[in-house]
């Protein structure tokens, strides 16, 4: 029996996982075209741009990881259908919606940096970990919404 | 640990020892020489005008010799190119981050710096090639062109000389827009009055190539009809035969003109060996370059030069004897830094610490008089580091990793630094791991503390020991106050408020837990004590009395920069914990083929093994960032100045060979 409960926690991995993962997508394509065009002019660039490429796409990882951790203890892998109470499926909802929400606008924006980052090795390369660090500083806001999920996940009784 | 103390080295001497002198602190490599032309601004005269004041002084400058170094460089540069244009290096992926350069024995890069007929040699025969490849390349363009525009009407089968026309008829030959061809034909029919023969040689979708035999008298119509559908005259390229006969032939003599490129590429790939002289030899000039490039900073009269430098204290000794073998009269003196000054400066580290100067190269180094952090900042990168990976696995493997790379590959100073730091925190994220138990996502057995298991519990390690962090940075500051004999700034910016900060930390503690604190009843007192305190100190800069107490409330509100430097260690917790929790992940999606017959376990493995590089992957780097960060805002805000010079002596350094039968020489 599919209950209301679990139809509310499966929103909730839904909204953790697709706008972190879509944001993050968005990311590294803005960081993988400006890399293209570097690596055009100096395909020895390659690796350096790969280092910069990755770090939009964290949001993802992180909304996957809360959808994860929901399925997970609602016992989904195990493959049983679980009895879980509205009220906690939708706590699991709200659980998720940070890391969702947040996932999606800093991958997008740390996209951005990112891809400004790629022209500091364009002409730079020796500072690239400059580059890195302007990208990491949208990141934080993604890694405090990724708590505040976590956080709010572990506080949902099962 | 330290900066290392710096003198000022004074050469004066007669202009023959000028190049001996440079030349052997180039050897030595241990002297930056400063550019004091400047000095000599609005004293400088026309150059060679000797009629001047006996003491006339000019820029040393050897602009010939730099010139004519130059234009060999240049030379061989783009005979290098040309070679590796046709005969690439491949780099791997990891020397695009390590750099390469071309491993030589002595006594090759003897013999190729020395042989210069073998070098003229090589050079000319690489600018053969170079002007026989151009020569060929424009010929097979031309010819590839010729074809290009012949092709389509190589089924015409008059030959060229016939398509002049008689007495009567005229021949048009032509391309016209092939779209409307039909049209096109209907109105050249109408226009002549039957005394045209339209022949269409070929017909593409945007043109059609057409032979139109016309008599004189309807030439004029004929051709403003074609006109009007684009028709442009078509000539050929030669004079006698048949477009399929030239056709042939242009092909037949393609072939063999790209033979030749062959050849010539050929040729210039077999130089592919040569490439490590020309490195060598640029090497060499290169280096010729740089002494002559420092030439410019010195200073000269008719007949001396001065030369004005910074070396470590240490080294001053070598210097002396050195420069004392080229010539009994020069005169060497040796000063401390005066008031103004700006030494450059080179930090002195330990084997354990000296990995870590790049995260200050990365960000700025500290000023000549300023106390160097780098062994705090190894400490808490380490530790920080290890906290953001938490996993037992991932730390030996990263530490291994490190280790052989650091071992087989040949690193510019900075990736072997790099390297070096990784493995030292590797094996710090080891020895944490140890403590929280992970491995590879799994679990030891036991966990004293965990991201993933205790999550509230290691949030309050992240802020206890980013707490720890802050005050560290505040202790290295107070410090550096009292160094500078400013004691009361030391006690008021730093003293106070780490008393206020203790406090406000108790009382948060008392009132939310029941920890029993030693004095902790007097928290309130002092918190508020050193808050007044503040108040009235913290304007002491503002003459104003009311003003003077508006600064030191408003001084209050930087609680909320502390407090947000605090939170910001939570991000400890999320990168060991998103770490974990995917290194968890890999292994549940992997152990979901396990059972699969066959080929499960390989599914397995495989899913494994990439699954946790991709993972150690994303730590690292994001370890290295965030760790970084904290660094550089939270910890260096509340001490470090930073703009120091980096010190960049005078000396031979090989940029593109090095050489393999030597033993390493130090520094």
């Amino acid at each position: 029996m599919v209950t209301t409960g679990l139809l509310l926690a499966l929103l909730g991995v839904a909204i953790a996982v697709i706008p972190a993962g879509i944001g993050s997508a968005i990311g590294v394509t803005i960081v993988g075209q400006a890399a293209a065009g570097v690596v055009t002019e100096d395909p020895s660039k390659f690796g350096k741009t790969l280092v910069l490429q990755v770090l939009p796409g964290t949001q993802g990882i992180y909304g996957f990881l809360i959808g994860f951790l929901i399925m997970q203890k609602l016992g989904l892998i195990g493959g049983v259908v679980p009895q879980v109470a509205t009220e906690t499926g939708l706590g699991f909802l709200l659980a998720s919606l940070p890391i969702g929400v947040v996932g999606l606008f800093s991958a997008v924006l740390q996209g951005r940096v990112a891809a400004a980052g790629v022209s500091i090795l364009a002409k730079r390369p020796d500072e690239l970990v400059k580059g890195m660090i302007y990208a990491v500083m949208v990141e934080f806001y993604a890694i405090l919404a990724l708590l505040a999920s976590f956080l709010a996940y572990n506080g949902v009784p099962m | 640990m330290a900066i290392a103390s710096m003198k000022k080295i004074e050469v004066i001497g007669h202009l023959d020892c000028k190049d001996a002198v440079l030349r052997t602190l180039q050897t030595l490599g241990v002297v930056e020489v400063e550019d004091i032309t400047h000095m000599i601004d609005g004293c400088e005269g026309e150059d060679g005008d000797l009629s001047l004041a006996s003491t006339q002084i000019f820029r040393a400058d050897d602009s010939n010799r730099l010139a004519a170094i130059e234009d060999k460089i240049s030379v061989v540069r783009s005979s290098l190119q040309f070679i590796e244009r046709l005969s690439p290096r491949k780099k791997s992926l990891m020397e695009q981050f390590t750099g390469y350069q071309v491993p030589l024995t002595q006594s090759q890069l003897d013999e190729y710096i020395s042989d210069t007929d073998a070098l003229n040699t090589l050079i000319a025969r690489v600018a053969e090639l170079e002007r026989q490849l151009g020569s060929l390349e424009g010929q097979e363009s031309d010819l590839a062109q010729a074809l290009e525009q012949m092709m389509p009407w190589a089924s015409l089968e008059i030959p060229v000389e016939s398509l002049c026309g008689t007495r009567h008829t005229t021949v048009l030959v032509g391309v016209a827009d092939g779209e409307h061809l039909h049209e096109l034909l209907d109105q050249v029919e109408e226009a002549c009055e039957g005394t045209a023969v339209v022949t269409v040689v070929s017909q593409s979708r945007q043109t059609a190539r057409l032979v139109v035999v016309v008599h004189r008298d309807h030439e004029d119509d004929v051709l403003s009809v074609l006109r009007s559908h684009g028709f442009s005259n078509q000539s050929f390229p030669f004079n006698r035969g048949l477009v399929s006969e030239f056709v042939e032939k242009t092909r037949d003599e393609l072939g063999r003109v790209r033979a030749q490129i062959d050849e010539v590429k050929r040729e210039v790939r077999a130089l592919d060996g040569e490439k490590s002289r020309l490195w060598a030899v640029l090497d060499a000039y290169e280096i010729e370059r740089d002494r002559f490039l420092v030439t410019e900073r010195l200073v000269r009269t008719k007949k001396v030069f001065a030369l004005l430098g910074w070396s470590k204290a240490d080294e001053c000794n070598k210097i002396e004897k050195a420069l004392a073998e080229i010539d009994d009269a020069l005169v060497v003196t040796i000063k401390d830094p005066a008031e103004g000054d700006d030494p450059p400066v080179v930090l002195v580290n330990n084997r354990l610490t000296r990995p870590f100067e790049v995260i200050l190269d990365l960000y700025s180094l500290p000023k000549a008089d300023e106390i160097d952090p780098t062994a705090a900042v190894s400490f808490f990168f380490a530790l920080f580091f290890a906290m953001a990976v938490a996993d037992f696995g991932y730390g030996v493997v990263l530490a291994l990793t490190s280790y052989v790379l650091l071992r087989k590959v040949r690193m510019s100073d900075l990736g072997r630094k790099t390297f070096e730091l990784l493995f030292i925190s590797g094996v710090a994220a080891a020895v944490f791991g140890l403590i929280t138990g992970g491995f590879f996502g799994a679990s030891l057995g036991y966990s004293l503390i965990s991201p993933t298991e205790d999550p509230i519990a290691f949030i309050a390690l992240s802020l206890g020991l980013g707490i720890v962090h802050l005050y560290a940075g505040m202790i290295i500051e107070f410090y550096d106050n009292v160094r500078r004999g400013q004691v009361m700034a030391g006690l008021f910016d730093q003293g106070l408020w780490l008393l206020l900060l203790t406090s406000l930390i108790v009382l948060g503690l008392q009132s939310q837990t029941s920890i029993n604190i030693p004095l902790g009843e007097y928290a309130g007192w002092v918190a508020a004590a050193s808050a007044v305190g503040l108040v009235l100190t913290q304007g002491r800069h503002q003459s104003n009395l009311l003003l003077r107490l508006g600064s030191g409330l408003a001084s209050l509100y930087d609680i909320s920069g502390y407090f947000s430097d605090v939170l910001s260690y939570t991000r400890l917790l999320g990168l060991g914990m998103a770490s974990g929790v995917i290194a968890t992940v890999i292994n549940l999606v992997a152990s979901m083929f396990w059972s699969t017959p066959v080929i499960g376990p390989v599914v397995t493995i495989v899913i494994m093994v990439f699954g946790h590089v991709f993972n150690l992957f994303i730590g690292v780097i994001g370890g290295y960032v965030h760790v970084s960060r904290l660094q550089y805002i939270e910890f260096f805000g509340k001490f470090f100045e930073g703009g120091g010079r980096a010190f960049s002596p005078l000396k031979a350094k090989s940029r593109y060979v090095y050489v393999t039968d030597t033993q390493q020489q130090g520094g």
